[in-house]
C-alpha cells in the first residue's frame, strides 16, 4: 500500500487555505453555536427554542428560518461533542477541498439545500411517526450534521475513490470511510441522546444523493437541447444559404431591382439569420 | 453552473421544498390525523349489534363475543328491571363502544374525555356518543365487563335527561344499574363525604383525585333512600328528570336528618 504522503501530497497543500473561503467561516458560525447554545440553554431556554426546528413553529407559524438557523445550534451533551469535532474536521479539511473543486455558490447551495430538506424530513417525522408510534415524541431538531452528512455525501459521489485516514489513523477511500460514519451516526441518532438528528440526517443524505444523481441528468438534458438548437440552426443555415445562393447570381446578372418581393422577404430574411449571435457594432 | 441553467437548477431545488412546506402548513395536522383514523379504523373494526350499540374492539383480540353479549346482556336486564322506574330505555341513537387497548390514544377517536382513562375504566362521551373503555395489557374480562357496564348505565342515563340533573344523581344510579351490591360500599373504611357536601358536588368533583370517595358517598346515598324512602326518592327522581332541581330538603326530608339517618345506615350490622 502507497504511504499517504504518495497518494495525497495534494491534500496537505489545499487543506491549509490561506483565502478566504465559505467553509471557514460555516466552521466558525458552528462553533459559536456551540457556544452560544451552551450559554442560552440555561439563560434563555425561549430564545434558544426560536432558532431550532420544530414543526409547530417553523411550519405552523411559518418561522421559516429555523430550517436553516437549527444547523448552528449544537446539542449541549457529552455523547454529542465527538461528532461535532468530527464535523468540524471534515468541513476543514474535506469541506475546504470541495469548496474550491466545485465553487463557493455551488458548495452553499449544497450545504442550506441539504439542512433545509434535513428540516423537512424532520417535519414529516415530527407529524406522522405518533402516527404509527403514538408514545415516541420528536422534539426539536438542533444540530449541523445534517449539512455536514450532505457535504460529505458529495465528497463521496464525487471523489469515491480518494484516500482519507479513517478516524484519523486508518487508510480508507473516502466513499467506503463515509459510509462507514455516516452508518455510526444513523445508528446513534435512534439512541435517546442523538434521536433529534435522525431526520435531518436522512433528510440531508437523500438530497445529497438526489442533487448527485439528478444533476448531471439535467445538465445532459441542457446539453441534448444546446445541441440540437445549434443542430437546426446549422440546417437552416445552409438552406438559407442555398436559397440566397440563386438570388444573389440574379442580383450579379440582372441587377437590384429585377428581384421579386418574395425574393426581398427571402433576403431579408437570411440577413437576420446569418447575423444571429454575432454582437451589435457597438457593443 | 453555468449562468443560464443556474436559475433553473435553484428553482427545482426550491420548489419542491416550498411546495412541501404550504403542504404540511395546510393541512399537515389534519393529513396525520385522517391518516391516524384509518390506522384507527383499520385497528379497530367495526362490528354491528342489534341494539344500537356499535363495538369496536382491538382486531385480533377476540374480545367482541363476550362484550357483545355483556352489552346484551346489561342493557335487557336495565330496561327489563328500571325501564319503567327511571323511564330508561334501549338508545334510539347509535351508540359507539370502543374497547381500547392498553397503548391506545383515545384522541385519534377524536375525543379528549378519554384521555386519561387509566386501565379497566370507562367513560362515556356524550357529544360522540360514545363509549371507550380501556382494558390492561392482559385482559381482565371481569374488569372490562364492569367498566362497561357502568359506562353504558351513563349512556342509557344521559338518553334519560342525565345533563339535567344533580351530578350526585346520576352517580348514584350508575352505582344502582351497574349491579354492584350497596354492602360491598358499606365496607369501606374511608371517609365518606358529608350529604350537604354531595347536594353541591359538580361534575368534576366525582373526576377528580376524591372521585373513589365521593363516587361511593353518591351511590351509598342513592341505595340508602332507595331502600329507606323509595317513594320520596322516586318523586324527587321524576322532578329531577323534569329539569325542575327540586329542593332535597323540601323533597326528602331535613338535611341534618337524613344524614344521621344514613350515617346510621352506614354502620356495619
Amino acid at each position: 500500500m502507497p504511504a499517504w504522503e504518495d497518494v495525497s501530497p495534494y491534500t496537505e497543500q489545499r487543506t491549509r487555505a490561506h483565502r478566504f473561503s465559505w467553509t471557514n467561516l460555516l466552521i466558525i458560525l458552528n462553533l459559536t453555536g456551540f457556544v452560544v447554545t451552551g450559554f442560552l440553554t440555561k439563560s434563555n431556554p425561549g430564545a434558544l427554542a426560536a432558532v431550532e426546528f420544530d414543526k409547530t413553529s417553523a411550519i405552523g407559524q411559518l418561522q421559516l428560518w429555523q430550517f436553516f438557523s437549527y444547523s448552528f445550534v449544537q446539542l449541549i451533551d457529552a455523547v454529542y461533542i465527538p461528532w461535532l469535532i468530527l464535523g468540524v474536521y471534515f468541513l476543514y479539511t474535506i469541506g475546504n477541498e470541495l469548496e474550491a473543486e466545485i465553487g463557493s455558490a455551488r458548495y452553499l447551495t449544497i450545504y442550506f439545500a441539504c439542512a433545509a430538506y434535513g428540516a423537512a424530513t424532520h417535519a414529516l417525522l415530527q407529524y406522522f411517526v405518533p402516527v404509527f408510534v403514538p408514545d415516541a415524541t420528536l422534539g426539536r431538531a438542533a444540530t449541523f450534521c445534517a449539512p455536514v452528512l450532505g457535504i460529505a455525501t458529495t465528497a463521496a459521489s464525487t471523489w469515491p475513490r480518494r484516500p482519507v485516514l479513517f478516524l484519523f489513523f486508518l487508510p480508507m477511500r473516502l466513499r467506503a470511510a463515509l459510509a462507514g460514519l455516516g452508518l455510526l451516526w444513523l445508528a446513534c441518532t435512534f439512541t435517546p441522546w442523538l434521536k433529534q438528528g435522525l431526520g435531518p440526517s436522512v433528510g440531508a443524505v437523500l438530497t445529497a444523493l438526489a442533487i448527485a444523481t439528478l444533476e448531471p441528468r439535467l445538465n445532459r438534458s441542457f446539453d441534448r437541447t444546446a445541441l440540437r438548437r445549434d443542430r437546426d440552426r446549422f440546417l437552416e443555415e445552409v438552406d438559407v444559404r442555398r436559397r440566397t445562393d440563386g438570388i444573389l447570381d440574379k442580383i450579379t446578372r440582372e441587377g437590384i431591382d429585377s428581384l421579386t418581393r418574395a425574393e426581398r422577404k427571402i433576403l431579408k430574411q437570411a440577413s437576420q439569420i446569418l447575423n444571429r449571435g454575432k454582437a451589435k457594432p457597438h457593443e | 453552473m453555468s449562468d443560464r441553467r443556474a436559475p433553473v437548477k435553484v428553482a427545482l431545488l426550491v420548489l419542491p421544498l416550498l411546495a412541501l412546506v404550504l403542504v404540511l402548513h395546510a393541512w399537515g395536522d389534519s393529513m396525520a390525523g385522517g391518516l391516524g383514523r384509518a390506522i384507527c379504523t383499520w385497528k379497530y373494526p367495526e362490528r354491528g349489534h342489534q341494539s344500537q350499540f356499535l363495538l369496536r374492539v382491538p382486531r385480533g383480540s377476540g374480545v367482541e363475543a363476550w362484550a357483545l353479549r355483556a352489552i346484551d346482556d346489561f342493557v335487557t336486564q336495565t330496561v327489563k328491571s328500571e325501564g319503567v322506574r327511571l323511564a330508561l330505555q334501549v338508545p334510539a341513537q347509535p351508540v359507539t363502544v370502543i374497547l381500547l387497548d392498553a397503548d391506545a390514544e383515545p384522541s385519534r377517536f377524536g375525543s379528549s374525555l378519554a384521555d386519561e382513562l387509566n386501565p379497566n375504566e370507562g367513560v362515556f362521551d356524550a357529544a360522540r356518543r360514545t363509549v371507550f373503555v380501556r382494558m390492561e395489557r392482559k385482559i381482565q374480562q371481569d374488569l372490562v365487563i364492569s367498566s362497561l357496564r357502568q359506562a353504558i348505565a351513563r349512556a342509557l342515563l344521559h338518553d334519560a335527561g342525565s345533563a339535567r340533573w344533580s351530578p350526585w344523581l346520576t352517580e348514584g344510579l350508575v352505582g344502582r344499574l351497574d349491579g354492584a351490591r350497596a354492602a360491598d360500599s358499606r365496607t369501606w373504611t374511608g371517609e365518606l363525604p358529608t350529604l350537604s357536601e354531595l347536594l353541591r358536588f359538580g361534575e368534576a368533583d366525582f373526576r377528580g383525585v376524591h372521585r373513589l370517595a365521593n363516587t361511593r358517598g353518591a351511590r351509598l346515598l342513592t341505595a340508602f333512600l332507595t331502600e329507606r324512602m323509595p317513594e320520596k326518592f322516586a318523586y324527587y327522581y321524576k322532578e329531577e328528570q323534569a329539569g325542575l332541581r327540586p329542593n332535597f330538603s323540601e323533597r326528602i326530608g331535613d338535611l341534618a336528618r337524613v344524614e344521621r339517618e344514613w350515617r346510621d345506615w352506614l354502620q356495619p350490622k
